[in-house]
């Protein structure tokens, strides 16, 4: 599946504006939250990951959230897996409430298992280390509030986003040489309306009410974003750069007929742009076709 | 060339008459058949891994659905994940649209049916626990098979999901069963309907909720008990818009309806809800007294302490209401008792929180603090922070009245710290501002002054101005120049009384004494 991603890479064209800006807010940041929307079919997941391989390239940290109809996401399995792509050492206080919450009679327990290096490396001036211990907190993964409390629901989302912000804040500034960590949303039409008050209100808020420097959100979707949620202004659009995906033009139908190995003939590309409007798919579709048109007939067109 | 363009034109134009999507059907007729079958399969399940596929098409061997997968996999209308494949969403869309017609196709029945198999296996997970998205994947694959039983899976499962406050959940599952649109049965159709109400109602999108709810109404196809329990819901819409006697006139339709049902249950809840409609219009406690003992008594019928626990808790409400308060104490207390039997441990601090409430009315101190302070103790077992913080407030009244000032502000400090916790910043501001009485009570001027500069601060901030300007008020009092108190403006008239009396005794004497002279 990595060999088959790496060639959508190689034939992706177009959106040179959007990665443009994209690289300048990984260099730059006074505007760390990058929206990219527009109709079905336009390739923002083609985007994402031209975005993601950029990230790649450059060796940044980054952390994936995609929405689809049978995985409706919350605000909790948001962090859990921002948590898990970063890595679990960082959020052992996030993950240690995430167990409180939700494993009834809970209580901490720690079992060693194997060798546990911690402070591989460490030098030491003028001190003696009798003893050192690693733990990390394993998530039970528990979606049901436990059921011998009766925390409600308002106070959870509270306490965990709160405890969530603190450990990435934390992990953030403890590296703060490093190059930012970048994480992504896809297809967040499909999030609820409570999860998407929530990411702007409490998550994307946080980057200008804490500090959160070394880090760049990207939300892919569907919809232009709302920044005045329930008659609240959010106050956020100076830190959006926000980018709308058109259809394709003329000259990159060409230049992708050219990748896929279709010879770049106008009158394919006029007879594709007529009857898809530009849409990125249905080029990309039709081309699968034509491709086979092409081998069934032995011929080249 | 010219041939090529030209049956490429042909086929768009095909495409283009008949309303397809071209670029589909061209890719579909170029691929050899077997291939092209397997695609249009994989529009059914909405993820495809090469186990999926075997179920799809049970013709392929294991390395042959390996292969496929990884041909399919090529394709551009389907988007590569590490460990499975999605269509695009358009043209899932469009060719699951093709599947079920209608009419369905028996070939995706079948596929649905084993697809059903396949998961079956998988829901489950190692450790015990049900994976939370193959279940709703389950139950849109067993509405493909067999539309009733499927729904029946649908509604257990949403009833679940709403149960554990999974908004989200219940969104995506009706989001899944009205894929089926084309094919649902008009019954399944208007079920669903109510559903999507009944969660616009459960989101407070009142308006929504009462629209959709009104179209359940409307149509000939719901059965009686569904509309029953439209009415119930739409009264209680009606009622969280203060629209009382809506509700009421909701509620009544609901009952005439459940008269005719054996369903004791959605009765009894009615004749509460009714009550409690009645109950908070002020208008008619007669009524409402009557629907919630009615209420109290059907639960009692179907031994259902939950629901006598729930009627006298309200029934209470309602003798508090209107300062029966001897029977408001009996009717907590009954409630506590069928909270226990039904072997709950968290409502209870609510009624306890009721019957302090209660006692405090009646200027009753000690058995009000007796009260909160069991409500908060079952507030911090279950870890309701706002619920303690409530309380607190409460706690703090009545140790003023009872003139235990130090306890009071303790009280106040914890319930202002815990709503700031919370970002209940209303709250916190309420809190601040009965700290700053206190601390002016005590004569902790300067504390006072803080307290209510920053409660008024925070007042301006959630837009509250009437209360903005109460604070301002408390504040003045204590910051304007404090005069003498009455009784020492009387105190020092007194002497001055004396005086002037006296210098008239000396007049009058001396007036006397000259009057004497001159007779002389």
């Amino acid at each position: 599946m990595i060999a088959e991603q790496e060639r959508r890479l190689d034939e992706f064209v177009d959106r040179v504006t959007e990665m443009n800006r994209f690289q300048e807010i990984l260099e730059k940041g006074d505007k760390p939250i990058m929206v990219v929307w527009g109709d079905g079919g336009l390739g923002k997941s083609s985007l994402l990951a031209r975005m993601i391989h950029e990230c790649a390239l450059r060796q940044l940290r980054k952390a994936e959230v995609v929405w689809s109809d049978t995985r409706n996401h919350d605000y909790l399995a948001i962090m859990r897996k921002i948590r898990d792509d970063v890595g679990l050492a960082c959020f052992s206080g996030f993950t240690e409430l995430v167990n409180y919450y939700t494993v009834p009679e809970y209580k901490l327990t720690i079992t060693v298992n194997g060798s546990v290096k911690v402070g591989e490396g460490m030098v030491l001036n003028n001190s003696t280390v009798e003893n050192m211990a690693g733990v990390l907190i394993k998530d039970s993964m528990f979606v049901v509030p436990r059921s011998d409390m009766n925390i409600p629901e308002n106070q959870r989302m509270i306490g965990l986003t709160d405890r969530f912000l603190e450990n990435l804040v934390t992990a953030l500034s403890t590296e703060i040489q490093n190059p930012p960590l970048v994480i992504f949303f896809d297809a967040i039409e499909k999030m609820s309306e409570k999860t998407y008050k929530w990411l702007w209100c409490e998550l994307l808020d946080a980057v200008s009410t804490r500090s959160m420097e070394n880090v760049r959100f990207v939300l892919c979707g569907r919809k232009q974003p709302q920044l005045e949620l329930d008659k609240l202004d959010l106050g956020l659009s100076r830190l959006v750069e926000e980018a709308e995906l058109k259809p394709l033009e003329h000259a990159h139908v060409m230049e992708y007929l050219g990748k896929r190995g279709m010879e770049q003939d106008v009158r394919i590309a006029d007879l594709l742009m007529l009857a898809t409007k530009g849409n990125t798919r249905e080029v990309a579709v039709y081309v699968d076709g034509m491709v086979r048109m092409r081998d069934k007939r032995g011929t080249e067109p | 060339m010219s041939d090529f363009l030209g049956e490429l034109q042909l086929l768009i134009d095909r495409a283009a008459a008949t309303g397809s999507d071209g670029s589909i059907e061209l890719l579909l007729s170029q691929m050899d058949s077997d291939s092209a079958t397997d695609l249009r399969l994989c529009a059914i399940p909405h993820r495809v891994n090469p186990e999926i596929l075997l179920a799809l098409d049970p013709e392929l061997d294991e390395e042959q659905a390996q292969s496929r997968y990884k041909e399919l996999s090529r394709l551009s209308v389907v988007i590569p994940f590490p460990d499975y494949f999605a269509l695009h969403d358009d043209a899932r869309k469009y060719l699951f649209a093709q599947w079920i017609g209608p009419p369905i196709s028996s070939d995706f029945v079948a596929a649905n049916a084993r697809l059903v198999e396949c998961l079956a296996r998988r829901v489950t997970t190692d450790n015990g626990k049900s994976d939370e998205v193959l279940q709703g994947i389950r139950v849109f694959h067993l509405i493909g098979a067999e539309q009733r039983s499927g729904i029946v899976e649908f509604e257990n499962l949403y009833t679940r999901k709403r149960g554990e406050f999974r908004l989200g959940e219940c969104e995506k599952l009706i989001k899944l069963v009205r894929e089926y649109d084309p094919v649902l049965s008009p019954q399944n159709a208007i079920l669903c309907t109510y559903y999507e109400g009944e969660l616009a109602a459960d989101y407070h999108k009142w308006e929504l909720a009462e629209k959709t709810l009104k179209r359940v109404l409307k149509s000939n196809e719901a059965s009686p008990r569904l509309r029953a329990k439209a009415y119930n819901r739409l009264g209680l819409v009606r009622a969280a818009e203060r629209n009382w006697y809506e509700a009421i006139e909701n509620y009544q339709e609901a009952l005439e309806l459940t008269a005719t049902l054996n369903e004791p249950g959605l009765t009894y809840r009615t004749l509460h809800d009714m009550g409690v409609a009645y109950r908070d219009s002020g208008d008619n406690w007669v009524e409402a007294k009557k629907r919630l003992r009615q209420s109290v008594r059907l639960a009692e019928k179907e031994n259902d302490f939950a629901g006598m626990a729930m009627g006298y808790n309200s029934l209470g409400t309602l003798y508090r209401n209107i300062d029966r308060y001897r029977q408001a104490i009996r009717a907590y207390q009954k409630s506590i008792k069928y909270l226990s039997l039904a072997k709950d441990r968290f409502r209870p601090a609510q009624v306890y929180n009721n019957l302090g409430l209660v006692y405090m009315d009646r200027a009753k101190w000690r058995l009000s603090q007796k009260y909160f302070e069991q409500s908060l103790a079952i507030k911090r077992q279950a870890g309701d922070t706002i619920g303690q913080a409530k309380t607190l407030n409460n706690l703090a009244r009545v140790y003023q009245n009872r003139k235990q000032y130090n306890q009071a502000i303790q009280s106040a400090e914890q319930a202002f710290t815990l709503f700031e916790e919370m970002r209940d910043r209303y709250n916190a501001a309420l809190a601040r501002r009965n700290l700053g009485k206190l601390y002016r009570r005590t004569k902790k001027r300067e504390l006072a002054t803080q307290a209510l500069t920053e409660a008024i601060e925070v007042f301006e901030e959630c837009n509250a101005s009437s209360e903005a300007e109460a604070t301002r008020r408390d504040l003045e009092s204590i910051t304007r120049r404090r005069g003498m108190p009455w009784w020492g403006v009387l105190l020092l008239q007194i002497p001055l009384i004396a005086i002037i009396l006296l210098v008239m005794w000396l007049i009058i004497l001396l007036a006397e004494i000259t009057a004497r002279q001159q007779l002389r």
